[in-house]
């Protein structure tokens, strides 16, 4: 290895990653065993942050909402974008209008997207309720986040509105990357379409499928934009994710050390998550 | 072979025909919530709602935009600020730094490289405190340049790995024969190697602007006063108004919110897709 | 490798206290004084604007500037400006976070500045106990809001109710409910709602509901600041709340989930006859429903008086302003007659001064002739940690309504619960 300028060239991103991300990741376990109400002093506590969420109903409440939010919404992303891809996999105008159209709510925000539901579901003016009144499958307008489950499914159905466009064409570029010709060969051995998809598209698409997954996974976890906008976490908050509770116990009780605590929890559950996509994602495997 | 020729036609416009019904309905809430933003305040709340508005007037605009002495103007001011300085800073400071990464390697590169992409793996919303905590001592709570640098280390990783990939893939044999020539890095990296990479940059900066521009939680919690907030940040603040909720205002903010993504997305579909997908196909 | 991890960790540390020691020099404050005005409330900017016309005419070098706080980050924002050392010269908050950051040393005394006002006794009595502490003054009522319910005076005339004797007690007002809901067009769906309750917000329910808790004559706190929720009169009230939706069936029910600004989108549609609003309101009712008739009247009792929840914002000087002679002379003027009167009241914002009600504009529109009464009969609940008081509040008390939690237990876990919270 000869001496060259190496170093000084990734010497700006090297500061901002200490300073911006090694620092306070260090600060936020440092932070959790420390009790902070952000006026006053600091002082160390040990580990009774950490016992206090454990005690917390409301802690377990928003882990197992987040739980749920994620495996509800996963398939709903899951299923559709897998279909369009095989469905729209070809190369023609039709094919790449659509899958234009289907990525247009991709590229718009979280919040647009759920005021746009908000006002599509309002129990008052929304035309939704109006076209449900009209096919007489309600009485009266419906406030749909008033009871938990139905305020669960209009959430996820919001997002995978807006983000399977996003899984679609994940899984539409691991499909463009087989050869041809591995097809031309089942052809010829005398292999049917269905035998063709089932073992040959689907094992070689597989990693692809897998990191979609698991980035629409991470993706879900972190969810915080759509739940406040659209519920605030209520009723009773049922649809309180974690990230909400983290920012509530911080930023509206200013308990800072438990809220820190939280997070290091939050982070190590995320970690194993994000550690696949790390590894199906191939950013190590090159040299 | 004329009935088959036939079949296939009407199949095909079978086809299209529920093609064209999806897509009306997929990209119906778009379509009501733009049309909501031209409709006169008094029609926005009768009762059963128009799919097509009776009239048409740019009241709810004037309303938007004169609301709180033009705050609005203000977030989207701060927002381009914000977006265009992460942008700069962001290319500024990666295109050398996985031009390092591709061509110079130096003692403990790897573990920096790993650094780097583990910043993917921690998500940001488990830092919020630290980092508040962080930029409350570094006096920069609440200012454009927080919130840009901030957006910057978060943002920036998946562009590191993008145009490292994008270096790497040119023959090694460039570099040599430049050095031989006398060349600095810097001048290899400028004058040889950034032109040949543009698509990539083309699609950092593409993500870049997507993130930083739809941004909400990052905003929400970094800045307290209208000169920092930026645009998704402000839409809430109107649509969680204390006495009153004008969804005319709350729509024709959402309305100016989406269009320049929308815009952005269709004029550079390609890049914006290469974008988004770098990592899923191993080359 | 160890070795130079802990190298770089070093390293970092000390470059972040080199440019927070860097920071803090920066922001040492040029001569000119600066006054910085945070209020949630837009109006206070057309003082900020009088007081530098003033100061500029009188060729001092005195200014101040405005910053509007959103409501509901009004607190959050005081905390890290207070953590951060910036925060503001003068601030006009909501009046129930005083007691709180009074007693943390947030606010300058300012009890000389009451003292010298020769209108002193016509600031509402009800409120000062909060912006004091020891006898010592901190802050003074400013910005009022005052919790009433405001009628469609059109839907009682159809109804066969008098317009001008709006229900006084919750009977007449169950009577009056009953009249109010209609099936107009007798496809069996109802139409017109006498009501809306309050739903999704947690302040919503202190503002609007305690009133009615009072009116029954229960309490949230007694005298001794002691936790009192947990009593018959409280769950009478919330049960009477309960009645109204599913036995009486007057209340819009998905109104539970509405917030205030719903309510008033059903008012100004003409969907309810009634809702829980306040002066905030009237202005903004002109100009969305110019041709409504509408009035305002006190929030019904059942054994106690009718009440109101003396809410809005109080205007102090915090303790970390550079410049408390110039902050004073502010607040002088801010309360000055012309300014009052001329900012706050054109928009029909109620002012702080009782000697300043009669005021031409106020005069101009009938329905604001009954504040007067309305703030006499107000109050404000007093507590250390009031900000913890919402959620537990709102997860109760909208359960019940939801029908999700029996009435009696919801009351009794709320205030378990907030005594858990505050102690």
């Amino acid at each position: 290895m000869k001496k060259n300028n190496g170093f000084l060239f990734s010497l700006p991103v090297i500061l901002l990653v200490l300073i911006f991300f090694v620092y306070p990741l260090f600060d936020v376990f440092r932070i959790s065993f420390m009790e902070w109400t952000v006026i006053g002093t600091k002082k160390y506590i040990g580990f009774s942050n950490y016992l206090k969420t454990f005690q917390e109903f409301e802690f377990w409440q928003s882990l197992s909402n987040t739980l749920i939010y994620t495996i509800m919404v996963t398939p709903l992303i899951f299923i559709p974008a897998l279909l369009a891809a095989i469905l729209l996999k070809s190369n023609n105008t039709r094919n790449s209008i659509l899958r234009t159209i289907f990525f247009i709510p991709c590229t718009i925000s979280l919040v647009a997207s759920s005021y746009i539901w908000n006002w599509l579901l309002n129990d008052s003016y929304g035309i939704f309720n109006y076209f449900f009144i009209k096919m007489g499958f309600v009485s009266e307008g419906i406030n749909w986040f008033s009871s938990t489950w139905s305020a669960r499914v209009i959430i996820c159905i919001s997002v995978a509105w807006k983000t399977f466009g996003f899984s679609m064409i994940f899984i539409l570029a691991g499909l463009s990357s087989i050869s041809p010709d591995i097809y031309e060969a089942a052809e010829i051995d005398g292999c049917n379409k269905k035998r063709a998809f089932f073992s040959i598209t689907l094992p070689l698409v597989k990693p692809t499928l897998m990191l979609a997954l698991i980035l629409s996974i991470a993706g879900s976890f972190k969810g915080f934009d759509q739940f406040l906008i659209m519920t605030g976490g209520g009723p009773m908050r049922t649809t309180q994710p974690i990230i909400m509770y983290i920012n509530k116990v911080a930023f509206n009780a200013y308990d800072m050390g438990r809220s820190a605590a939280i997070s290091v929890l939050f982070l190590l559950i995320l970690l194993f998550v994000s550690y696949q996509q790390i590894r199906l994602g191939g950013y190590y495997d090159d040299d | 072979m004329m009935t088959i020729k036939k079949k296939n036609i009407t199949k095909e416009i079978f086809v299209y025909l529920i093609f064209i019904i999806l897509s009306a309905i997929f990209l119906f809430p778009i379509y009501w919530t733009f049309i909501t933003a031209f409709k006169p305040s008094a029609e926005i709340l009768k009762y059963p709602p128009r799919l097509i508005p009776a009239t048409c007037t740019l009241d709810q605009f004037n309303k938007l935009f004169t609301a709180g002495n033009g705050v609005f103007l203000q977030y989207i001011k701060n927002t381009v600020i914000i977006t265009i300085g992460t942008i700069l800073l962001v290319l500024f400071i990666i295109i050398p730094c996985s031009f390092s990464f591709a061509l110079l390697p130096y003692k403990g590169q790897k573990i920096i490289f790993i650094l780097v992409l583990s910043i993917i793996m921690v998500p940001f919303q488990s830092l919020l405190v630290p980092l508040y905590n962080l930029l409350t001592k570094l006096k920069l709570f609440n200012t454009k340049i927080g919130i840009i640098l901030i957006y910057s280390t978060f943002f920036m990783p998946f562009c590191i790995f993008m145009m490292r990939n994008a270096f790497k893939q040119l023959p090694k044999a460039i570099y040599e024969s430049a050095l031989l020539d006398g060349a600095g890095d810097f001048m290899i990296m400028m004058k040889i190697y950034l032109p040949l990479c543009i698509p990539s940059v083309v699609s950092c900066i593409i993500y870049l602007f997507i993130n930083g521009w739809n941004d909400f939680i990052l905003s929400f919690i970094f800045s307290s006063s209208d000169k920092v907030r930026n645009i998704q940040v402000g839409i809430n603040l109107f649509g969680k108004e204390r006495f009153t909720s004008d969804w005319g205002i709350i729509n024709t903010g959402t309305v100016i919110a989406i269009i320049p993504t929308v815009i952005l997305f269709i004029i550079l579909q390609k890049y914006y897709v290469q974008g988004m997908t770098t990592g899923a196909v191993k080359e | 490798m160890k070795k130079t991890f802990c190298l770089i960790i070093i390293v970092l540390m000390t470059f972040t206290n080199v440019f927070a020691q860097g920071g803090m020099e920066a922001t040492k404050e040029s001569k000119p004084v600066m006054l910085t005005v945070w209020d949630s409330n837009a109006g206070i900017e057309g003082v900020v604007n009088k007081f530098n016309e003033k100061m500029e005419s009188e060729g001092r070098n005195v200014r101040a500037k405005f910053e509007l706080i959103p409501y509901d980050q009004q607190v959050p924002k005081f905390i890290a400006s207070l953590n951060a050392k910036t925060a503001p010269d003068i601030y006009s908050l909501d009046v129930v976070q005083y007691p709180y950051f009074i007693s943390i040393g947030a606010f300058t005394d300012i009890t000389d500045v009451y003292e010298s006002m020769p209108y002193k006794n016509s600031l509402p009595k009800g409120m000062l106990p909060v912006g004091s502490k020891d006898g010592r003054v901190y802050a003074l009522p400013y910005e009022l809001d005052l919790s009433s319910i405001i009628y469609n005076k059109d839907m009682f005339r159809d109804a066969g109710l008098d317009p001008e004797n709006p229900p006084q007690t919750w009977d007449e007002f169950t009577i009056a409910c009953r009249a109010l809901t209609k099936d107009l067009d007798g496809d069996g769906v109802t139409d017109q709602w006498a009501f809306a309750e309050v739903g999704n917000s947690g302040g919503g329910y202190m503002f609007w509901f305690m009133p009615w808790i009072w009116g029954n004559n229960g309490r949230m706190f007694d005298d001794s600041g002691n936790l009192v929720l947990n009593s018959p009169e409280v769950k009478e009230t919330l049960q009477y709340w309960y009645d109204l939706i599913y036995k009486e069936k007057v209340v819009i029910k998905t109104s539970i989930n509405w917030g205030s600004g719903d309510r008033y989108n059903a008012f100004v549609a003409r969907k309810i006859a009634m809702y829980l609003g306040g002066n905030f309101n009237i202005s903004s009712l002109q100009t969305d429903a110019p041709d409504m008739d509408f009035g305002v009247c006190l929030i019904p009792r059942n054994r106690g008086q009718n009440a109101s929840f003396a809410g809005g914002n109080m205007i102090g000087i915090t303790s970390q302003s550079k410049n408390v002679p110039e902050a004073k002379e502010f607040l002088k003027f801010a309360f000055s007659e012309d300014v009052l009167v001329e900012t706050y009241a054109p928009n029909l914002a109620l002012v702080p001064r009782a000697d300043l009600y009669d005021n031409k504009y106020y005069k101009a529109i009938p329905q604001m002739s009954i504040f007067a009464d309305i703030l006499a009969a107000s109050r404000t609940p007093v507590s250390l940690k009031y900000n913890l008081i919402y959620e537990p509040v709102l997860y109760y008390f909208q359960g019940a309504l939801l029908d999700k939690i029996p009435v009696n237990k919801a009351v009794e876990e709320c205030a378990t619960e907030i005594n858990r919270l505050i102690k």
